[in-house]
């Protein structure tokens, strides 16, 4: 491991303490025939400007109305409580919930800016891609001119021939460049956070990982703040500085990429690198993690994951426990994560032979 | 691991005999109450659940009962019952009114409508069945057969309706009112032929229906269990168009005189008030004689809409799975 | 004790598809057909299975369902038991055309759609049932239905057997999918990722399911699988062979833990160096550059001439957009591509500087190391 610490060094920069978003005690709640069903359950987190941050859930643990929340999108009837704020570069903080329906759009896609999944829904079928690009432009009040030169420099970053993808319909490219073409759509009017709900999750295998290199070039180039979204673990680890974990519409750990996949402290989040297939960990070592993910109307008292924890005790069943601190950044909500490495384990090594 | 030989025992065999699980089996009651709870009562309790199919059906049933019971308690008209072109709500013999022979409308409207039922029922079975069989036909098999079909609908769906139904009740001279609603229905089937085609092309292509090919399941079956429900809601819908679009057809051609004058029906007394009575343009001497029958129309009409839109509901699995009593109420996906 | 003709076979089979009617063609308008099949031959054991690993386009999908009577090829044979399932050419057959049907199953990618909407899980599962253990009473089918559903982790049975699809999670969905096909008792499942429209966490229980389950029948897979790391966790436990489809053609295949670790062919070490490792540490030494001279794959209906993969292998040479290499034996494996021969002139042949391609990154051939 030579050559790979100076890199390592530059994951750090996490600690550099200069927060572009902040969520304090989010929640997002609907109210449905069969009870109240809470979908996103007191978020608190801190983003660090310039930096790539991995929200990682399986499906049903409330990591897309985490994106809907980031820009205050939540569809109704839900209603979404609590704070989160935006420090521009220049500026005073924005309390996000607190803008008006003008600012607010402004807000989204100028400051942050969303990537959805499946990028075949997100184009409209009778427009090519440049009038995308225009009546973009023209709703936030930019020059066409300067936008579209720009538009074409985002084109080439992310591979395409601008000339050829601007004046084809959606349904003439293919599903990769759609979804590079919305990536380049999404960073048009120059947001400084970007914020991506599985924008690999449709896509080939090679197509993917050079999604992601470009995701990761275009972040150095733009200084983006990247919040990737998604159930693949693997995908994320090389690409973001920081991962924080969902469960039951909470997150149970946040922390540095390189020290949660190497040594994770949650119950959880231990449970699932050992049941993510990979080729790095041994295939007598993966297991399924038992048991079911919650229902929103019906997520258990106290640690929403004791039913299912193999270090659950009362005390587990009865309080929610809060965040206790692992080490500088990384924090897991968990009464009994010391013992978490003995009773749940797993070794990166060479998977392959055995 | 790969490459050992199958077991001793019969292959398979191990899955259905020797069982021992841990769930109770249903007795036969219990059974029975699941099917009936899946097929009658579900469908019903959603049905019931929609005030349009409530009111619907309750018009359609005031229909039904006038053109049976109702026959049988009002007296056919006769004439001079009452002064001519007396007005509605002015005698017991005549409540809503009598025509210029001084025969009660009311009877007469009830007296049409056991006509109307019949072309309203020749209408839907010829229309929705002929539409469905080649319909369907044409979209599973595919091939020549579909082209075949196709053409043969094209070209009706071509000629125009109202012209050529002319043509052939002009040439047939039909006197039952059940004939008369198949000659009718000659202009709705092939536009219901298409849509029902295009319908099973898209479901042919489900996974589920290639489950079924691969388990064997034969095509006879596949169409009557797998895509004739979801072909329901369509086939309502255009049941309840296609009856109304007979009837305003079958008025329309008493009304012109294209049709003999042997059957009571709504047309004809419209018909009537217009050349005889001069309804339109002395409204206030014979309008009961034109409205009256209208009404009944529209009625008749606008219960058959509400029904069919009603009933579409009874084919969605999600609203049944939640009225039907033996499935539990969880969350949905 | 291996029997001496193998489960299922299937030779040199063709699929084309898009040949259009005689009119377009005269016209000039017709499609160019495509062929997503283009001469594969492989053979199946019991309780084996066969991934097949490939990008969208590689004929996968219609490959599997050509090996299990979906989809008739165009050319070739496939032979269950010694006896082509088509029922065409000479085969001395002594299986009738049900039991053959009966034999050879499918489970699709997608859970929403493989399970008729209408009908409620005991109803669906009723219908393997009353195809092939036709001597069942209804009785004796719910009883068989609660097992099964027990067995693939559905409990309780009773409640479960109610419920429609809808109120299904995908993965109990796919389940109940596997259970419906299990219930033929066949002797070839083919799975079309099978796991992929699952979330990550679930995909191994998915695969150790299958895995249980076809001790149970003694069934073989044919799987499929766009994920390098789903293909070795599901291939290895059963112990059997991985191979890597391009544009119609398998370009290697072998036991699971050579085509993984030890790549020979090209295109199998550009997919796996595009699979995700967990390891940050790894990934972070991995090379950061496309090992393709292209992103894109070329148009189906024209494939490149000589070795289909010359337009994007960093490794080609001129002899390879002339020659179609063959199938060539190296250790364990198989391996289409003229580098597995010491030999062959291939090594004499000049590099392929420029290649056309009008998206994606267009790069002169990397010089990787061999």
């Amino acid at each position: 491991m030579t050559t790979t610490e100076s890199t390592l060094q530059s994951r750090r920069r996490s600690t550099n303490r200069d927060p572009i978003m902040t969520l304090r005690d989010v929640t997002v709640t609907f109210d449905m025939p069969r009870g109240t069903a809470t979908v996103l359950d007191s978020v608190d987190m801190t983003i660090e400007r310039g930096s790539v941050l991995g929200v990682v859930g399986e499906s049903g643990s409330g990591k897309s109305m985490f994106a809907s929340a980031l820009l205050d999108a939540v569809v109704d009837p839900g209603v979404l409580s609590g704070n989160i704020t935006y420090y521009p570069k220049n500026g005073d903080p924005v309390d996000v919930l607190d803008l008006s329906e003008e600012r607010l759009k402004q807000f989204r896609c100028e400051a942050v800016s969303m990537v959805f999944q499946g990028a075949q829904n997100s184009f409209n079928p009778t427009m090519t891609i440049r009038d995308h690009f225009i009546e973009t432009l023209r709703a936030h009040n930019r020059d066409p001119e300067t936008g579209m030169q720009r538009a074409r420099e985002l084109l080439s970053d992310v591979y395409l021939d601008p000339e050829r993808v601007l004046d084809s319909y959606p349904h003439e490219l293919s599903g990769g460049m759609q979804q590079r073409s919305l990536i380049a759509l999404s960073l048009i009017l120059d947001p400084a956070v970007l914020v991506m709900d599985e924008p690999t999750a449709a896509l080939d295998l090679l197509m993917q990982r050079a999604i992601t290199e470009m995701i990761s070039d275009l972040q150095k180039k733009y200084n983006l703040t990247v919040i990737f979204i998604t159930h693949d673990l693997p995908l994320v680890s090389s690409l973001a500085d920081r991962l924080g974990v969902m469960y039951a519409f909470q997150f149970v750990e946040q922390g540095p990429t390189e020290e949660m996949i190497l040594n994770a402290a949650h119950p959880y989040t231990r449970a699932l690198l050992r049941a993510v297939p990979n080729l790095d960990i041994p295939i007598a070592e993966m297991k399924p993690i038992e048991g079911d993910s919650p229902d929103s109307i019906d997520v258990p008292d106290g640690c929403a994951y004791h039913p299912r924890c193999p270090l659950a005790t009362d005390e587990c069943a009865r309080d929610p426990p809060p965040f206790s601190d692992v080490d500088a950044d990384h924090v897991v909500a968990c009464y009994h994560w010391e013992q978490a490495e003995t009773e749940i384990p797993y070794s990166l090594e060479d998977g392959g032979e055995e | 691991m790969a490459g050992t030989e199958p077991r001793q025992s019969e292959r398979g065999s191990g899955l259905v005999n020797d069982l021992d699980t841990e769930s109770a089996a249903s007795t036969r009651i219990e059974r029975l109450y699941r099917r009936f709870d899946r097929y009658v009562y579900a469908p019903a309790a959603v049905a019931y659940s929609d005030l349009r199919t409530r009111i619907g059906i309750a018009i359609i049933l005031c229909f039904v009962l006038m053109g049976t019971v109702g026959v049988m308690l009002v007296e056919p008209a006769g004439m001079n019952e009452v002064p001519p072109f007396q007005s509605p709500f002015q005698s017991a013999a005549a409540p809503l009114g009598a025509d210029r022979m001084g025969q009660p409308i009311h009877s007469q409207v009830v007296h049409a409508t056991p006509a109307m039922l019949q072309m309203a029922l020749a209408g839907i079975v010829f229309s929705v069945g002929v539409a469905l069989s080649i319909g369907v036909a044409a979209g599973y098999k595919g091939g020549i057969v579909d082209d075949v079909l196709m053409t043969a609908t094209d070209i009706l769906m071509v000629i125009p309706g109202l012209p050529l139904i002319v043509v052939i009740a002009a040439i047939w001279q039909p006197e039952q009112p059940f004939v008369v609603g198949m000659i009718l229905a000659i202009d709705a089937w092939p536009g219901i032929a298409r849509m029902l085609r295009s319908q099973v092309l898209t479901i042919r292509e489900a996974n589920y229906i290639e489950a079924d090919r691969a388990m064997g399941v034969g095509t006879g079956e596949i169409l009557l269990s797998n895509i004739a429900p979801q072909l329901m809601p369509f086939v309502l819908i255009n049941a309840a168009e296609a009856a109304r679009q007979v009837i305003f057809a079958s008025v329309a051609l008493y009304f012109l005189g294209f049709l003999p004058f042997s059957t009571n029906n709504w047309g004809v007394i419209m018909n009537l008030a217009y050349k005889q009575g001069g309804a339109l343009s002395n409204p206030g001497l014979s309008g009961h004689w034109l409205y009256v029958p209208m009404i009944a129309l529209t009625l008749f009409s606008f219960g058959l809409i509400l029904f069919s839109q009603g009933m579409d509901r009874v084919f969605n699995p999600r609203l049944r799975a939640r009225h039907a009593k033996t499935v539990e109420q969880t969350e949905e996906h | 004790m291996m029997s001496d003709t193998p489960l299922l076979e299937v030779d040199d089979v063709e699929v084309e598809f898009g040949d259009s009617g005689l009119i377009r063609n005269l016209l000039g308008r017709g499609d160019d057909p495509v062929r997503a099949v283009d001469g594969v031959s492989f053979e199946l054991e019991t309780n084996d299975v066969l991934t097949l690993v490939g990008e969208s386009g590689c004929g996968k999908t219609t490959l599997g369902k050509a090996a299990v009577g979906l989809q008739q090829p165009t050319d070739g044979t496939v032979r269950y038991r010694g006896q082509d399932i088509w029922g065409r050419n000479d085969s001395h057959g002594d299986l009738s055309q049900r039991e053959i049907r009966h034999a050879l199953q499918i489970i699709h990618q997608d859970p929403g759609s493989s399970l008729h909407p209408n009908k409620t899980v005991r109803t669906a599962l009723a219908t393997p049932l009353k195809q092939r253990h036709a001597h069942l009473d209804s009785g004796q089918r719910e009883a068989a239905t609660y097992d099964m559903l027990e067995r693939i982790g559905l409990k309780p049975a009773g409640a479960y057997a109610d419920r429609y699809p809808h109120q299904l999670s995908g993965g109990e969905k796919q389940r109940v999918a596997l259970a419906r096909a299990l219930l033929m008792s066949p002797d070839v499942i083919f799975a079309d990722e099978a796991v992929s429209a699952l979330d990550v966490s679930l995909r191994v229980e998915m695969m150790d399911l299958m895995y249980e389950l076809q001790d149970i029948v003694d069934t073989s897979f044919v799987f499929i699988s766009h994920d390098m790391a789903n293909a070795r966790y599901f291939t290895k436990k059963i112990g059997g062979r991985i191979s890597i489809m391009y544009l119609g053609e398998i370009v290697e295949i072998g036991p699971a833990d050579t085509v993984i670790n030890d790549p020979e062919h090209p295109y199998t070490r550009a997919l796996q160096w595009a699979t995700p490792a967990l390891d940050p540490r790894k990934a972070d030494s991995n090379s950061d550059n496309l090992p393709l001279r292209t992103i894109d794959i070329p148009d189906p209906s024209d494939p490149p001439s000589g070795c289909r993969f010359h337009t994007r292998c960093p490794e080609a040479r001129e002899v390879c957009r002339h020659r179609h290499p063959p199938s060539l034996q190296s250790d364990d494996r198989k391996v289409s591509c003229f580098r597995s021969d010491d030999g062959h002139e291939y090594w004499d042949s000049p590099e392929l500087d420029e290649v056309t391609a009008d998206t994606g990154r267009v790069s002169h051939a990397p010089h990787s190391n061999d």
